[in-house]
């Protein structure tokens, strides 16, 4: 049995060598030349003075040399930080520095302009190029040394948005990771004849299941390139012609299609299983997605990144004057769902509370954040077990008769659009960072085919001046593009409470009247 | 008033770099960019873009021609606009 990430391919390779590990729509890599691939990469970091237990960054578009890039790291035993690849390069270099990154895998073209940028930031990650073709060639392609890696050493780290301004990294051991592998797996039947989609980019936590869940069944990663997400219809046309059999993205990207993707042109009768989450998917455009596409088995997947997946549901076919929104359902094998009451009391079925989950699919904990870490796993006293660590989600939810979860919203300000979580108080404090901006407020404005978009209202400090099109400078050099307000309203003054705080509930409700 | 190519092209190219440029300074546009390869536009810009040609050049774009091809270089964005115009 794996007990580490790299041990899926490892096995995968000895039964399906020569079967097709990955491809991109142009390229295809087998097993064997994946594993030799990743193998190369794997000398390049050894030769970079990578050991067990550093961070590698993976800054590279979705490519089949991203994927062996990946292993490569995993194979000696380091953890991968996949950077998203349009993010602002000060939030680039943030991540580098933050995490001590020591080798940075990328391009050519790439490398130059995050060098030329980040000349402020002490740590100078070794660069690995994948584009340079005569240096790859050069290591071998062997298997490497055994780096005694155990199941609780680190294999990612995911950052997401942080409510302090910076984003947060999530650490995510192998233990972590592959229960939620195996759960999957399982759930699902993957199998080797499976065509799996791959999404969601590296950076967001809907990958590990397309990356990982496909190695361990021996099927074939379908890498959607990311320019065909922009297009609903050429998208829609990619996975009829890939033949695309599990496909798993926020509900946002099967809505687009469904709008705009001419579905009823296309055959997907390959397609078995759509897997969602990451946002709630509206019952209307469900509902017509299902009746559509009547043969798929349709799932919702729930669990922040800090709990890979935690709860599921397969969707029953749903009523045409239903509008409640569908349940989260029930908690993943080797997860444990517990909902607490403001007193720290676990509450009766029916009524609503903190989700909280145990289990070994937990975080390792926020990279140096060890005090954000200690608020977020908690030590309880479970089943007369007396140090228990339990993850608080932040999300209330209630248990139904049926023993579903309903979803029913956050306890803080944390939002959903596209799919993305995004911090409303890390907009908010990028906004006042700028020094003509005297007063900030950012509210979400519910809208139904992106979950939300992004509002920010501003006061002016007298005697500055702010345009529209200066602020939008000004974000998108701090900010990546899913967290730019959509929306940008500049004000005399801001609505108050009698505490003293922004009235966020009557900017709300003026925005949404 | 009847636009050139040329001066249609010129609107695209100011109205990118106005609005998905500000942070690609040194980058240069040139009609033969891939807007969409490069990451100029991604899957949010698509839809403003579409609502700044609509209302620029005052036509409504079918679901059916929002595809790739027709939006890959300002080269090609201009075309499409053209057939629509004549």
């Amino acid at each position: 049995m794996a007990y580490l990430l790299s041990q899926l391919l490892k096995q995968s390779v000895q039964a399906h060598a020569e079967r097709p590990a990955l491809t991109d729509g142009k390229r295809e890599l087998t097993y064997r030349a994946l594993d030799e691939l990743s193998n190369r990469f794997a000398q390049q970091l050894l030769q970079a003075g990578v050991t067990r237990g550093d961070r590698v960054g993976i800054y590279l578009k979705k490519s089949p040399e991203a994927v062996a890039a990946i292993f490569g790291v995993l194979k000696i035993g380091a953890a991968y930080v996949p950077l998203d690849s349009a993010a602002p390069l000060q939030r680039i270099a943030y991540i580098v520095e933050n995490c001590r990154i020591k080798a940075l895998v990328s391009t050519r073209p790439k490398i130059t302009k995050f060098q030329n940028r980040s000349s402020e930031i002490e740590n100078k990650p070794t660069p690995i190029l994948v584009d340079d073709q005569q240096a790859l060639a050069a290591v071998p392609s062997e298997p490497l040394p055994d780096p005694q890696s155990i199941e609780n050493d680190l294999a990612y780290i995911l950052y997401t948005s942080g409510s302090t301004g910076m984003p947060k990294g999530v650490m995510i051991s192998h233990r972590a990771s592959l229960t939620f592998v195996d759960w999957a797996f399982d759930t699902f039947a993957v199998q080797p004849t499976d065509r799996i989609s791959s999404h969601a980019p590296f950076h967001f936590d809907l990958s590990i299941f397309d990356i990982f869940v496909t190695m361990k069944a021996g099927g074939t990663l379908v890498l959607v390139p990311p320019t065909l997400s922009v297009f609903p219809r050429d998208l829609a046309d990619f996975i009829a012609s890939q033949k695309i059999s599990i496909w798993y993205s926020v509900p946002s990207a099967l809505i687009q299609m469904l709008l705009y993707g001419q579905l009823e042109r296309h055959d997907f009768s390959r397609l078995r299983t759509v897997l969602f989450a990451g946002e709630v998917f509206p019952v209307k455009y469900l509902r017509q997605l299902m009746s559509r596409f009547p043969h798929i088995g349709y799932h919702n997947l729930y669990g922040p990144t800090e709990t890979n997946v935690c709860t599921w549901h397969t969707v029953s076919p749903l009523a045409p004057d239903r509008s409640q929104p569908i349940s989260i359902g029930k908690a993943c094998a080797n997860s444990e769902i517990l909902v607490f009451n403001e007193q720290n009391e676990l509450v009766a079925s029916g009524e609503t509370g903190e989700l909280c989950v145990r289990g070994p699919g937990l975080m390792s904990g926020y990279w140096g954040l060890p005090e954000r870490t200690a608020e977020s796993l908690t030590h309880c006293r479970i089943h007369d077990l007396e140090s228990e660590v339990i993850y608080h989600t932040g999300d209330l939810v209630r248990q139904e008769d049926d023993g579903n979860y309903t979803y029913l919203g956050r306890r803080d300000n944390q939002i959903k659009s596209r799919g993305y979580r995004i911090e409303l108080g890390e907009i908010e404090t990028v906004l006042y960072s700028h020094l003509a901006v005297e007063e900030a407020a950012v509210i979400p404005i519910p809208d139904e085919e992106i979950g939300n978009r992004i509002r920010a209202i501003l006061v002016v400090r007298d005697g500055e001046q702010l345009t529209h099109s200066a602020l939008d400078v000004f974000c998108a050099t701090h900010l990546p593009k899913y967290m730019m307000p959509h929306e940008v309203e500049f004000r005399d003054s801001l609505p108050k409470t009698s505490t003293g705080k922004v009235d966020k509930v009557q900017l709300s409700q003026e925005s949404t009247s | 008033m009847v636009r050139t190519a040329t001066e249609i092209q010129n609107t695209i190219k100011k109205y990118i770099i106005q609005e998905f440029m500000y942070d690609q300074s040194g980058v240069e546009l040139t009609l033969e960019t891939p807007l969409i390869e490069e990451e100029i536009i991604d899957s949010m810009g698509i839809f403003r873009l579409i609502a700044f040609l609509e209302e620029e050049f005052s036509f409504t774009l079918k679901h059916e021609e929002v595809v790739m091809e027709s939006f890959e270089t300002i080269v090609a964005i201009a075309a499409l606009v053209e057939a629509r115009l004549s």
